[in-house]
């Protein structure tokens, strides 16, 4: 993006998100039809992005791999075609790899990363999820319409965003073998990848770029099996109490909504001041949450509820409206497993002059 | 750092009592290409180390010294011998050209087989075992040396081949006869006369190989072998059938025909050579010695074979000219555009292993359907990026215009993408004008044009234009990135129709016009392929299209330099009416049964023939190309004329030239002042006349 081309500031020392591409989410037919695997989806992610930042495999410090399937590493290092002395993690989640990513990247060990998470054919498990969200919508007094109103809202953003092209820049064009073209967004998507350039303030400046945000902090929590859909409530409470934020101190949110009243839900938990009080050990309740910063975009109606990288896919899309609006924050949340989430909190990336 | 391991692979290499500083160090044996020692177990060591060259062949003066070498080891013989070669990446090419080039006459050449038959028999003769280990390429008389050890290992990268057959010649140092006797006759025949090499692996499993083993696993089996531990494979009894005259007779034709169906018997004779001797001497392979000499003493005294040597050292010498400079190797390759020619290319590109950004949509997918079927093909596939923003222009080291439609639209395309472009890059137009080009570029020096005389693959002749603010410098660069993708490029001036379309436009003319006198297409164009053309003068000008050839026929015509030819009447009308081609491009699926072919006089024939050679002579003088050879070897080798004839000029060098003129004079008189025999044409070359 031109506005990124700026090479006389200096960056604070962090971790900076330079630039991202991801896939279209494809539904099972599509996927099947063409025949992609994670690593596939993978493999081109990776490589647009490579050709948009102007790197070459070999100039990366590093890769971290986050996909389901075990054994990539090897064909992942073949078909990108990095050099043997180039490190490659691989883990199960997109944003445990961006953790990895982030922590090498402040401790000096790294300066340029890719991060890709791949999805290929996987469902999570969502019925723990849901009977919890059924049960805590019914304490906290949210119904189905509600529910229901949300989704219908969410639909109307996702395809504004897309009208006006919010997803395109990021969004590349898959080929298959036989040259089919797939470039649009599907429903219940159940496939797709998302590739992240990670970079510390030299390798911004090494690259003569501006990036689209900063990464500050991130939050891991597991919630009580018995109810595992508040595990996202309890990530974003720590990151906050963490970085002593309350919830208008940040501009953007991205919550997990599938299902959608797991979400009402623990927004109606963070306004009841008994639940505030006893559960989390709060002075107030944390309060309520201005609808129009959460999930701006459509949330995982838009950029489907792929386990794997969904997270990154929402990390990118909030770090471009971060960048694109100039505000200050945006808070980033993903759940991982049945009962556990992650949250990470971007911010702009100040720059001090020279 | 890790990823060539060359130089560890190189030194952990079994060379017996040789170590690699041994190697390194100059040869201070008593003999220059041969190096030889014995172990502690008194096995002999033989490499072959032919001096100050980077791969051996199998030269003149290197098998004198084999003859010494010999001798020396029966003077006192060793428990064993083991032949390996001192070369990094090959076992031998095969012969030396230069020797067969340079014999006189037939008797001369029986003379000099028959010293290197005696010495192949001694080697065969030689009462210790003899075991010959191959690595690399393992070609011609290298192989045939091989085989007349008693054991063959060989490690995963040899490829074994006789491709004799290649330059007009057959096995000449006793594999015709000692091949069949160790492996099934009817596979040795196919390799005889394809050329084309056997993977180590498949040789093992035909017999010809008795074990492969990777470099770190030989020395057991080496001691194994030279102990006699190996367990060898020798009934061969598939060849048993074949030491029955009949049985040899019957398959014989099969052969011949599937060769007749390949090239003609009488253009290219020494397939049917190699048959006939297999089919009259199989049985008895001592005779079958004995004749293979007579045999190829009279293929090497046939023009044929002088010719396809002579057009292997202009492909050498196209190849060295295009050879890539390492610390100057391509990565990047942007295509710009969605021609076929482009899609093509970028496909080339990616099978060589160069990264390739394509921005056309469509271009992507047809490149894609184009590797389909590809060796490798997931990382092919890999190597391509779908880019519709351009990134590419700035990443690449060559840019490929392929686009095709309007000129504005093009060079408005290219005067916004080439300042972005690296200052080393270069940009490849495959679009015929290159002169509209030039002014929208900032760099007009880096700018050159391609094409391509058939399809782009490994191999293909490649015209590269120059034009009038080029810079001798981006032409090397041009070269090498070519040779890195495979192709020979000849190095052309950027004049309409470049070399073969020039070279070739009289002769498609006087088709034309001899189609207008009333003569029958099929005839014509039967003239050309019985002379040896690959494909008819009208054939060609449907696939160059009517519209383009009478452009380039106007073109040519409005010349200074040029004797005036007015396109045919018949031509100008077709286009006009919107006629693609002059054959339809279904044939009819219905001809009638017992209609002779119409035949061509010989006179027509002769017109078009004259006219070509004409041309050529025409263009070497306006020097379209560097020098005769260059237009030869580019007319050959791109298909466009007889490679068993040489080429056009040295064809017209072996009717010589005196002869030539005269005809062209009198046609000159008959047919109009387009015959009117060229400046360039030297009579003084009456020396070789009658030679053809």
């Amino acid at each position: 993006m031109d506005s990124q081309n700026s090479p006389s500031v200096t960056l604070p020392t962090g971790t900076y998100l330079l630039e991202g591409t991801r896939t279209p989410g494809l539904n099972n037919a599509s996927r099947a039809r063409a025949g992609f695997s994670a690593l596939d989806l993978a493999v081109q992610s990776a490589h647009a992005l490579l050709l948009r930042s102007g790197l070459a495999a070999g100039a990366l410090d590093g890769v971290v791999l986050a996909t389901g399937a075990s054994q990539a590493a090897d064909q992942v290092r073949q078909r990108l075609q990095l050099g043997s002395l180039t490190p490659l993690q691989q883990c199960s989640q997109g944003l445990d790899a961006i953790t990895r990513a982030s922590q090498q990247i402040r401790s000096g060990d790294a300066d340029l990363l890719l991060v890709i998470a791949s999805d290929a054919a996987t469902l999570p498990d969502s019925t723990a999820v849901s009977e919890s969200a059924k049960r805590l919508a019914a304490l906290f007094e949210v119904d189905e319409e509600d529910a229901e109103a949300y989704e219908q809202a969410c639909r109307q953003r996702s395809s504004e965003a897309e009208q006006s092209g919010l997803f395109s820049p990021y969004r590349i064009t898959l080929f298959d073998r036989h040259g089919e073209v797939y470039d649009t967004d599907q429903h219940t998507p159940d496939s797709g990848a998302c590739a992240l350039l990670l970079a510390s303030a030299s390798g911004c400046a090494q690259l003569k770029r501006h990036p689209l945000a900063r990464l500050s902090r991130q939050a891991l929590a597991r919630a009580p099996s018995d109810y595992p859909s508040l595990a996202p409530l309890l990530a974003s409470t720590r990151l906050l109490q963490a970085e002593q934020l309350g919830l208008n101190d940040i501009d953007l949110w991205e919550l997990p909504d599938a299902p959608a009243l797991a979400l009402l839900a623990n927004l109606a938990a963070w306004q009841d001041a008994r639940f505030c009080e006893r559960q989390l050990e709060l002075e107030h309740p944390m309060g309520r949450l201005d609808p129009t910063s959460l999930n701006p975009l459509g949330g995982s109606l838009a950029l489907g509820a792929l386990p794997v990288s969904g997270g990154c896919r929402q990390l990118l899309q909030q770090a471009d409206t971060l960048h694109r609006h100039a505000l200050g924050r945006a808070l980033v949340c993903e759940q991982q497993a049945a009962d556990q989430a992650q949250a990470w909190l971007l911010t702009r990336a100040e720059e001090t002059p020279a | 750092m890790m990823d060539a391991l060359d130089d560890l692979m190189q030194r952990e290499r079994c060379n017996g009592p040789f170590c690699q500083q041994d190697l390194e160090q100059p040869n201070e044996g008593p003999w220059q290409h041969w190096r030889l020692r014995r172990d502690d177990s008194d096995v002999a060591w033989l490499l072959f180390d032919q001096q100050g060259q980077s791969a051996n062949l199998l030269g003149r003066a290197a098998l004198q010294e084999l003859g010494d070498v010999l001798a020396s080891l029966r003077r006192e013989m060793p428990r064993a011998l083991v032949l390996r070669s001192a070369k990094a990446a090959s076992f031998c090419l095969g012969a030396d050209l230069h020797d067969f080039a340079a014999v006189d006459n037939e008797a001369d050449a029986v003379r000099q087989l028959v010293d290197a038959h005696l010495l192949a028999q001694q080697l065969v003769d030689l009462p210790c075992p003899t075991l010959a280990v191959l690595h690399g390429e393992t070609l011609g008389g290298g192989l045939e040396l091989a085989l007349c050890c008693d054991m063959r290992l060989a490690t995963p990268d040899a490829r074994l081949g006789l491709p004799e057959v290649l330059v007009g010649l057959h096995p000449g140092l006793g594999a015709t006869a000692r091949l069949p006797d160790l492996i099934d006759p009817l596979l040795a025949m196919r390799m005889m006369l394809s050329g084309k090499p056997l993977k180590a692996e498949a040789a093992t499993q035909a017999g010809l190989v008795d074990k492969v083993a990777p470099e770190h696993a030989l020395p057991a089996l080496i001691d194994d072998a030279v102990n006699g531990r190996l367990t060898l494979q020798r009934r061969n009894l598939r060849a048993r059938p074949y030491r029955l005259d009949w049985v040899r007779r019957l398959a014989a034709l099969g052969l011949q025909r599937r060769a007749d169906a390949l090239v003609d018997p009488a253009h290219y004779p020494a397939p049917s050579a190699l048959i006939d001797l297999w089919r009259r001497h199989g049985g008895k392979p001592d005779l079958m010695l004995h004749r293979e000499i007579y045999s190829f003493a009279r293929l090497l005294a046939s023009g044929t074979s002088g010719n396809l040597i002579h057009l292997f050292f202009l492909r050498q010498r196209l190849k060295a000219q295009g050879a890539p400079d390492p610390r100057r190797r391509a990565n990047h390759l942007h295509l710009l555009g969605a021609s076929q020619v482009g899609v093509e290319l970028a496909a080339l590109a990616a099978q060589r292993g160069l990264r390739v950004s394509i921005g056309d949509q469509q271009a992507m997918t047809q490149c894609i359907r184009q590797l389909a079927g590809t060796e490798d093909l997931q990382a092919n596939l890999d190597r391509l990026v779908f880019d519709p923003q351009h990134h590419g222009a700035a990443l690449a080291d060559v840019l490929i215009d392929a686009q095709t439609g309007d000129l504005q639209a093009r060079r408005a395309t290219l005067a916004r993408l080439e300042p972005q472009m690296r200052p080393q890059a270069l940009l490849l137009s495959l679009h015929d004008a290159l002169e509209p080009l030039r002014s929208a570029l900032g760099d007009a020096g880096r700018l050159l044009g391609v094409r391509f005389a058939g399809p782009v693959k490994r191999g293909a002749l490649t015209e590269l234009a120059n034009h009038s603010t080029g810079r001798t410098i981006s032409q090397q660069h041009a070269r090498q990135l070519l040779g890195q993708l495979g192709c020979l490029p000849v190095t052309v001036s950027s004049q309409p129709g470049l070399l073969l379309r020039r070279v070739l436009a009289p002769m498609l003319l006087e088709a034309l016009l001899l189609l207008e006198e009333g003569h029958e297409t099929n005839a014509i164009d039967q003239a050309a392929l019985d002379f040896g053309f690959d494909k008819g003068p009208l054939a060609l000008l449907d696939d160059w299209g009517l519209a383009d050839s009478l452009q380039l026929f106007e073109q040519l015509h409005s010349e200074r330099d040029t004797p005036p030819i007015e396109p045919p009447a018949l031509l100008r009308t077709w286009v006009e009416q919107g006629r693609e081609r002059i054959r339809p491009s279904q044939p009819g699926r219905w001809t009638l049964p017992g209609r002779k072919q119409a035949r061509l006089p010989a006179e027509e024939g002769d017109r078009m023939l004259l006219a070509l050679l004409n041309s050529a002579v025409r263009a070497c003088r306006q020097g379209i190309v560097a020098d005769d050879e260059m237009l030869d070897a580019a007319m050959t080798l791109s298909g466009h004329f007889p490679a068993f004839r040489g080429g056009p000029l040295r064809y017209a060098r072996s009717c010589g030239h005196a002869a030539l003129i005269t005809r062209l004079q009198d046609l000159s008189q008959s047919q109009g002042p387009r015959f009117t025999p060229d400046p360039g044409w030297t009579p003084a070359e009456d020396s070789e006349a009658g030679q053809g």
